[in-house]
């Protein structure tokens, strides 16, 4: 398995007229080598493939569930390598429209789209095949609200989603874990706890293991849904920690109800309100100088 | 009140008087409880209730013979031998000669006898309702102790079943039933152990001193085989020589070549024991044998199974098997009864010295009709008569 | 809730003790010859039939240990199997429509009566197992050995089988729609494809639940009497390898099912005490197979009580 089968939109700044237009190309950076990491205290040399974010694009997004729109004509970018924050208050749509991207929302009963969402380039609703579906997921790493370990050890955690698409042995899986875990900085914590229940860590504990987990498999996309929502104040500021060194080779786009947060590690900033996109822009001058009343009474906590 | 029972007995009286055998249809005689039907037509003569010879054999359990030279009927009860003369107003219990109020005779082709003097001669009590016009007899549901039975376990479902009955029909009676086998029910006869012993064989000469049978029932077996089976006779020798196992096929008694499966009983089934010993001289059925846990299993698995061989009582036996003749005799109620059939035999019950009180209604009440019809026949056994 | 559960603990108590207690005199007379040694049809005959002041006490139940456990073991895989199959289709596979009136159908089966599984044993399967498997020639050949129809060992397994998979699809199927969806959404947040999805996170997440349906289908298996009795051809027989497809037409006497087909001698005390033994060996070897279910899965999950 390597990054040949990727296959990508060779106009994506063409926006929805793209659809159809499609090329094949090989894209190295996917290819699964050993992640690029940000070593906090190895000194190891480890090969890194020279890559960055990935570019997702939004045109005229329109979702319903049964019917009843979530989401209204969306149309947003987002540029590779970026922290991207969706802020809003619950229910106008942000979670909805992060769950677009890996198409995780296939599942839910009557959801409908229209509009296209593009992963560098490629309308990701135009694949068909359910394989074409599945390598989007695998190049997306996606964190959840509450943390989600599978109910198995913490090591096989780690290895189990990168067996499922590597052909390795399961030495190398693990040599790589360890490697994934000190990258989110958890290793230290759980080194004797590596054959123990993952469910069996704090509530920050797991959701570092989530983050090092997705690290395992070569993505340059993070979704992450309220990554801290569930999480104390100490949590929460080693995620951030976790989120900046991520920064650059991946684009992360992070739904958070937590303005500090947004306005802490995200570089871009868009404001949601009942199923619109209000305003989007970069963090700094979205907080600062909103040009929406609406935007303003929300980051200043009046709404 | 007064006024009015003495009509009623006035009324009656003339009716009695008036129409001694056209009355017949309006006695009413109940036996234990149990109104006897009005076909029985028993007539009354003088004020004295006469019923059929055949009623008194049904109801109360009396083996009734008939001496035509003599014009003489004998009714054995377990304890109590009645004779009647037609015609004579003499009659003996247990030898004893006594005098009637109206003698017995013939109507038509009834013989008819005095209910109350035979009655009272085996110890049951009699009383007549004038108002309702009505004679009842108390037998089976005037008996009170305990009664121990112990033997045969032939012999021991329809003993069970007539015990659980009589003790229904009877508050202060109790009666234990336990097996055994005919020799341990003999032996404990002889010892005193038990009041009443079960056997499923005749008894010895030297059994016979202390003890006294009394027969209840016939029993035989039929080997059954299923009705597709082309062989139709085995010689006893050959039976046996399959049930132990030695004869395994069916080309080696005249049929096809074709295992001989054979179906069998589980151990502690009545029929199995039956088997054993009336055929196979005690040995046991060969250890392959499908083993079934009722008459009716062994029997549905003989009529599934082309080349299967089994065993039932005779009174199971149905169309859905062939019973094989045995010797060139094919088992019968006839053959049976008359013990030409080779796996026939009697079933006992059985007393030290002769039988009394309630034991010996225990005896007379296995030998009615209710008990003949509703057990005996229903457990497969082959009735008395 | 704890007076009940000291309850329970008591009555099981009594319930042991009073089984050993019948089964004492079977016991102490035949030692181990009870588990190794066979032959018990022709010694219950034997015991029937022995004067009262000699009574025969020792048995051997090798046939019929190996018979509930063949029996129960070999049901269970297949069961099992089919069950697993079953509960995935319902659970992940098939459309609501179907899989509602579907699993409707199962519980309802669960539900049904042993003996009506013993009924349509004898009615359908054993006239099946006899028209398909045996043959005139073959029954000639191991007549000498034992008597091949359509009750054996093989028809045991068939009806077992139906009667423990309702219970192993039922526990297994509520076990697979106990595991929280948010398992489902991270193996498909990993591209994994749902088959795999069901077989590297579902399944192991369902397998506290799965586990207690094998284990209590297991328990049916063994316990199993009524319906056993009636399709098992009833003679303790040891299924021999020799044999080839033979063995698997070996008529046997599970344990459970001796208890019923012998009870008519259970006048006799000796064959009541012979009984209460078998009834003593099935709580052992109903106490071995629950043990051994924990120990495996404390073996192979190791997280099965972290959720």
């Amino acid at each position: 398995m390597n990054g040949a089968e990727m296959t990508r939109s060779g106009g994506a700044e063409s926006g929805a007229g793209a659809r159809g237009a499609r090329e094949t190309a090989n894209m190295a950076g996917d290819a699964f080598w050993r992640p690029r990491l940000v070593p906090a205290a190895s000194a190891g040399a480890r090969p890194e493939p020279a890559a960055s974010g990935a570019r997702v694009e939004f045109r005229g997004v329109s979702v319903s569930y049964g019917g009843k729109q979530a989401l209204a004509e969306v149309s947003l970018d987002v540029p590779p390598g970026s922290v991207f924050a969706f802020i809003g208050p619950s229910g106008c749509g942000k979670t909805t429209l992060l769950r677009c991207v890996n198409r995780l929302n296939d599942f839910v009963r009557g959801f409908a789209i229209t509009g296209g969402v593009f992963r560098d380039g490629e309308d990701v609703y135009s694949l068909s095949r359910s394989e074409d579906v599945r390598r989007l997921r695998r190049g997306t790493g996606m964190i959840f609200q509450k943390p989600n370990p599978l109910p198995m050890s913490v090591m096989e955690n780690m290895t189990m989603p990168y067996l499922e698409h590597v052909k390795s042995s399961a030495a190398e899986a693990r040599e790589r874990a360890v490697d994934c875990l000190r990258a989110a900085g958890l290793y230290d914590e759980v080194a004797n706890r590596l054959n123990a229940p993952a469910a069996a860590l704090s509530g920050g504990q797991q959701q570092r293991l989530c983050i090092a987990r997705v690290l395992m498999l070569p993505s340059r996309l993070l979704l992450m849904d309220e990554p801290c929502s569930a999480l104390d104040p100490i949590s929460t500021f080693k995620i951030e920690e976790l989120l900046s060194s991520l920064k650059g080779e991946r684009t992360v786009v992070m739904v958070t109800h937590n303005m500090e947060q947004a306005r802490r590690v995200s570089d871009h900033t868009a404001f949601f309100l009942n199923g619109r996109l209000v305003e989007a822009g970069d963090t700094y001058t979205l907080f600062s100088r909103p040009r929406e009343e609406a935007t303003e009474r929300y980051v200043t906590g009046r709404m | 009140m007064k006024r009015l029972l003495s009509t009623a007995l006035a009324c009656a009286l003339i009716a009695a008087a008036a129409a001694p055998v056209s009355a017949a249809g309006t006695i009413g005689v109940e036996i234990d409880g149990a109104t006897v039907p009005s076909s029985v037509e028993p007539i009354v003569e003088n004020g004295a209730t006469l019923v059929p010879l055949r009623l008194i054999g049904e109801t109360l359990g009396a083996r009734v013979e008939w001496d035509a030279a003599k014009k003489q009927a004998t009714l054995k009860t377990a304890a109590y031998t009645v004779a009647f003369t037609i015609g004579s107003k003499t009659y003996t219990v247990n030898g004893a000669s006594k005098s009637l109020s109206v003698e017995p005779k013939i109507v038509g082709d009834r013989t008819l006898v005095p209910l109350r003097a035979f009655s009272e001669a085996i110890g049951a009590s009699v009383s007549y309702d004038a108002a309702a016009y009505k004679a009842s007899v108390k037998y089976f549901t005037e008996m009170s102790g305990s009664i121990k039975v112990s033997g045969s376990t032939t012999v021991l479902p329809i003993m069970q079943s007539a015990a659980d009955k009589l003790s229904a029909m009877n508050n202060g009676l109790s009666i234990a039933v336990s097996g055994g086998g005919s020799g341990a029910g003999i032996k404990d006869s002889q010892n005193g152990v038990n009041n009443v012993g079960m056997s499923s064989r005749e008894l010895t000469a030297d059994e016979l001193a202390t003890l006294t049978p009394y027969q209840m029932a016939n029993d035989a077996i039929a080997i059954i085989v299923n009705p597709k089976n082309s062989v139709k006779n085995l010689s006893k020798e050959q039976a046996k020589k399959i049930f132990l196992g030695e004869i395994k096929n069916w080309q080696d008694v005249g049929g096809a070549n074709a295992p001989i499966l054979v179906q069998t009983r589980e151990t502690g089934s009545g029929t199995l024991s039956t088997l054993e010993e009336m055929l196979l001289d005690k040995e046991k059925v060969v250890d392959t044998a499908t083993p079934f846990t009722s008459s009716a299993l062994i029997k549905q698995a003989v009529a599934k199974s082309e080349n299967a061989v089994g065993f039932d009582s005779v009174g199971f036996v149905d169309d859905s098997v062939r019973a094989l003749s045995l010797d060139n005799i094919t088992p019968s109620e006839t053959t049976v009864k008359n013990a030409s059939y080779p796996l026939s035999r009697s079933l006992f019950v059985l007393t030290k010295g002769a039988a009394g009180g309630i034991n010996a209604k225990l005896i007379d009440y296995l030998r009615t009709q209710s008990v003949q019809n509703d057990i005996v026949k229903k457990e497969g056994y082959i009735t008395l008569d | 809730m704890r007076v009940a559960a000291l309850a329970g603990i008591v009555a099981i108590f009594f319930i042991f003790a009073f089984v050993f207690m019948k089964a004492a005199p079977v016991i102490s007379h035949s030692g181990l010859g009870l588990v190794s040694k066979s032959g018990f049809d022709a010694q219950v005959s034997e015991a029937f039939y022995a004067p009262a002041d000699e009574p025969m006490y020792v048995f051997g139940m090798l046939g019929l240990l190996l018979g509930t456990t063949l029996t129960t073991l070999i049901s269970l895989a297949v069961a099992g199997f089919f069950s697993i199959g079953a509960a995935i289709s319902i659970c992940e596979l098939a459309p609501r429509a179907v899989a509602s009136p579907l699993i409707a159908v199962v519980r309802l089966m669960a539900s049904i009566p042993s003996v009506v599984f013993g009924l349509i044993g004898a009615m359908l399967v054993v006239p099946f197992v006899e028209r398909v498997f045996v043959t005139v020639d073959m029954q000639i050949e191991y007549l000498a050995f034992f008597q091949i129809s359509g009750r054996n060992l093989l028809t045991s397994v068939i009806v077992l089988t139906f009667m423990i998979a309702p219970t192993v699809i039922t526990l297994s199927t509520d076990a697979l729609r106990a595991v929280p969806d948010i398992y489902r959404e991270t193996g498909h947040a990993f591209g994994m494809s749902r088959f795999r999805v069901v077989w590297r996170i579902l399944l192991p997440a369902a397998r506290p639940g799965i586990t207690a349906g094998f284990l209590l289908g297991a328990g049916r298996g063994v316990g199993e009497a009524i319906a056993v009795s009636m399709v098992c051809g009833g003679v303790g027989k040891i299924p021999s390898l020799a044999h080839g497809f033979a063995a698997l037409l070996t008529p046997v006497l599970p344990l459970s099912a001796a208890i019923i087909n012998k009870s008519e001698a259970m006048s006799v005390p000796a064959v009541e005490s012979a009984l209460f033994a078998c009834g003593a060996l099935l709580l052992v070897l109903g106490t071995l197979f629950s043990l051994a279910a924990r120990l495996i899965v404390r073996r192979t999950g190791g997280v099965g009580n972290a959720f």
